[in-house]
């Protein structure tokens, strides 16, 4: 009897010895201070997960759900919803004035779509042993979704001017640890919810670098010059487009112009003269120094290819005594094809057909032919 | 996983991509900022790579396609242009980004985002497209909260990253909110060295009051949770319009150094090589239980401002010439000055305080 007596006491010991750090700990983490301290200090997501259980126990939110609010890995969104519901549910029974608050917000933002904010926006200040929150001891500062309204939820009662706003006091950090713990738990939930707004905001991004892109390797060459010219054009100057928190904003600031400026540009083409009123269309071609001086490119949305339109003058072969007038029409990146009068010199009145180096090269492929020999 | 990603963004001039880590750009920035982590007793038990992980942001790329489009275009009309005046501009394009040249390596880059018409959207676009790429990295593979946002960023980076960041957090991106301002994503620090957001602003607004790159307040939300802005008292570039936000909050801190252990003041790694810019970027992350002030004045207290040279004749010789330096920096661009209005005024103002200190900076050249 004795001895059974014994025994049982051993294992009370052995299972307080046990057990009674671990309590002590939980109880530490359980001080939003040290539950910061904590989750600063470990790279260990088991660890950090089950500590920010601590302040709801298994009876109001069951393991499965911190687990599927906080797990690795991206889960089924109707698992994500179950979990959130049931914190949302965990934080009301509480009966305190900041997890009645919470809890609309975790409901309100739970079933928001990709056009709103989809976050519980807590913005968690840790404790750090900085008094800067504006002089405030600030917990979190929250916003609604689709607002940009602010809640700012002080610990202690400091009398800082700034503190003035808040709505709800926690006595204590130990008091507002369960807090902490809620919204970290529901930020956790959350952001694995928005996933898919994450892949729509890449999609755009993506769509828009692979448009400059585009542009890049595809688009019409603007020097210099024609890109400071450019921001003549109010368009251009619009640095602001979604700067400033716009709602209406979606896709602005993020692609390139359609239009695009075409000033004092060179290029070189080959010209094949005798295109005039009474001119004889001659197969000799020679090659041609072209400014345009002015005019435009249009280019489709996803800046493949482009249209355009430039007057300008030319010479030809170096001859600047016989200067040429006319414009020039780009056909995708392809075909540049323009029509020059001379007005000065020997060949007055005669006009030449000038092309760009590329089609030349083309048309002389298909004639077995190289015009500048 | 660390918990902590901060985003390292470069400045102007050309920034090496090669193969090898010893070969990119952010190498020596990264290396900088561990020699400052492992310079404060509290830190050197934990494990940096643990805790953060840096991630560069590039945007070179962009300046360097567009100068090897405008040579190759240029090399092909020098061919054909009779020589004079108008074929030697020509070959001048033609030789952009061929070889080491100053104004083609870093004067065009911020050239190119001031006035390259739309191209800043490009620039923007290529840096938020990287943020959101490592975002949304981090957050899926991670799958919880515990991941938080930060920045270094460095002279035109911090005009680029300004820009790139009001528009990823100040509208939609098509139909989501994924990250705008008031979302789950924000830099928990944002520290700009040697800033020239002021400077290279051109919005209808007020920089401080159109940006939403500014310490979130209660009465104001903001993108940003700290905003550590660093300047070198000596350094040119940020001076002619200073990056200097009043009633931003506590939250917004301005720290000035005064060191020069190398010519080029104006050098990330010359910034981060200073105890007090490396200590309060650590301390912000980590918050002061982990990382408390006396531990960084301890380290920042034993850093000497000026090179360790055994010459002290010529140590007494930077120092005067530096002070007189920074006086007049100030006096061209603050004391009793009025507000730059526009760019040729900057021109002329730069130009006569270059004419002016002609001697100094000779007086300094010693330096590596």
């Amino acid at each position: 009897m004795t001895g059974c007596l014994y025994g049982r006491l051993y294992i009370l010991v052995v299972w307080l010895l046990l057990t009674l750090p671990q309590l002590a700990r939980a109880q530490a983490t359980c001080d939003a201070r040290a539950l910061a301290d904590l989750l600063l200090n470990t790279s260990d997501q088991a660890v950090a997960a089950a500590q920010l259980a601590c302040p709801l126990p298994d009876h109001l939110l069951p393991a499965t759900s911190v687990d599927a609010l906080t797990g690795q890995g991206v889960r089924e969104p109707e698992q994500v919803r179950a979990a959130l519901s049931e914190l949302a549910r965990a934080t009301r029974e509480a009966g305190t004035a900041w997890s009645a608050a919470f809890a609309d917000k975790l409901s309100e933002q739970r079933d928001v779509a990709c056009d709103q904010t989809q976050s519980l926006d807590f913005t968690t200040t840790y404790p750090s042993g900085d008094d800067d929150t504006e002089g405030c001891d600030c917990l979190w500062v929250s916003g609604r979704a689709g607002s940009q309204v602010r809640t700012c939820y002080r610990v202690g009662t400091t009398d800082a001017p700034a503190c003035e706003i808040a709505q709800v006091t926690f006595a204590s950090w130990p008091k507002a640890a369960p807090a902490l713990a809620a919204q970290r738990l529901g930020r956790s939930g959350l952001i694995k919810l928005s996933k898919s707004c994450r892949d729509q905001a890449r999609k755009v991004l993506r769509d828009a670098h692979k448009a400059w892109n585009n542009l890049r390797d595809n688009g019409y060459l603007q020097y210099p010059w024609e890109l400071a010219a450019s921001r003549a054009f109010k368009s251009y100057r619009n640095y602001q487009d979604c700067f400033n928190s716009d709602p209406a904003c979606r896709s602005d600031g993020l692609m390139p112009e359609r239009w695009r400026l075409v000033f004092f540009h060179p290029a070189l083409g080959i010209a094949f003269s005798g295109f005039g009123k009474q001119g004889k269309p001659s197969a000799d071609a020679a090659a041609a120094l072209l400014l345009e001086l002015a005019g435009f490119t249009l280019y489709p949305s996803d800046f493949k290819y482009y249209f355009g339109l430039s007057a300008g003058a030319a010479v030809l072969g170096a001859n600047f005594g016989e200067p040429r007038v006319g414009g020039l029409v780009h056909l995708t990146r392809w075909v540049h094809v323009g029509y020059y009068w001379c007005v000065a010199g020997e060949h007055a009145r005669d006009a030449s057909l000038i092309a760009s180096f590329d089609v030349a090269s083309w048309v002389g492929k298909l004639m077995n032919k190289n015009f500048l020999q | 996983m660390p918990r902590h990603i901060v985003f390292l963004i470069h400045g102007m001039g050309l920034q090496p991509a090669g193969d090898q880590d010893r070969e990119k750009w952010f190498t020596p920035m990264v290396a900088a900022l561990d020699k400052g982590w492992k310079s404060f007793a509290p830190l050197q038990a934990l494990q940096r790579e643990r805790l953060i992980e840096y991630v560069p942001i590039s945007y070179d790329e962009v300046f360097r396609n567009y100068l090897g489009k405008v040579s190759s275009h240029a090399q092909a009309l020098s061919a054909f242009m009779p020589a004079g005046k108008l074929a030697s501009f020509i070959n001048e394009l033609g030789d952009a980004g061929e070889a080491p040249d100053f104004f083609w390596d870093d004067v065009f880059d911020v050239l190119f985002y001031r006035y390259g018409a739309d191209h800043f959207r490009q620039l923007h676009v290529t840096v938020s497209d990287q943020i959101a790429k490592a975002v949304q990295e981090r957050w899926d593979r991670q799958g919880n909260a515990d991941t938080e946002f930060s920045m270094i960023a460095h002279s035109l980076g911090t005009a680029v990253a300004h820009g790139a960041l009001n528009r990823l957090g100040g509208g939609k991106l098509g139909t989501s909110a994924a990250f705008k301002l008031g979302g789950p994503f924000f830099l928990k620090t944002y520290m700009t060295l040697a800033n020239v957001s002021q400077v290279l602003w051109w919005g209808e607004h007020a920089l401080y009051d159109a940006t939403i790159v500014r310490p979130n307040m209660p009465t104001r939300p903001g993108y940003v949770d700290t905003f550590l802005n660093v300047r070198n008292a000596a350094d040119p570039f940020p001076m002619p319009r200073r990056f200097a936000p009043v009633n931003w909050g506590r939250r917004y801190r301005e720290l000035v150094v005064q060191h020069v252990h190398m010519l080029n003041v104006h050098d990330y790694c010359h910034y981060l090589c200073h105890p007090r810019v490396t200590g309060n970027f650590f301390q912000s992350l980590l918050g002061k239980l982990v990382f408390p002030v006396v531990a960084l004045d301890e380290t920042a207290q034993k850093f000497d401002d000026l090179p360790p040279l055994d010459d002290e004749a010529q140590r007494a010789k930077i120092r005067q010439v530096v002070s007189a330096f920074i006086v007049e920096l100030r006096a061209a661009f603050e004391e009793g000055q009025a507000p730059l209005e526009g760019t040729v005024e900057l021109v002329a103002r730069v130009a006569r305080l270059a004419w002016k200190l002609r001697k100094s900076v000779g007086a300094i050249a010693s330096l590596p």
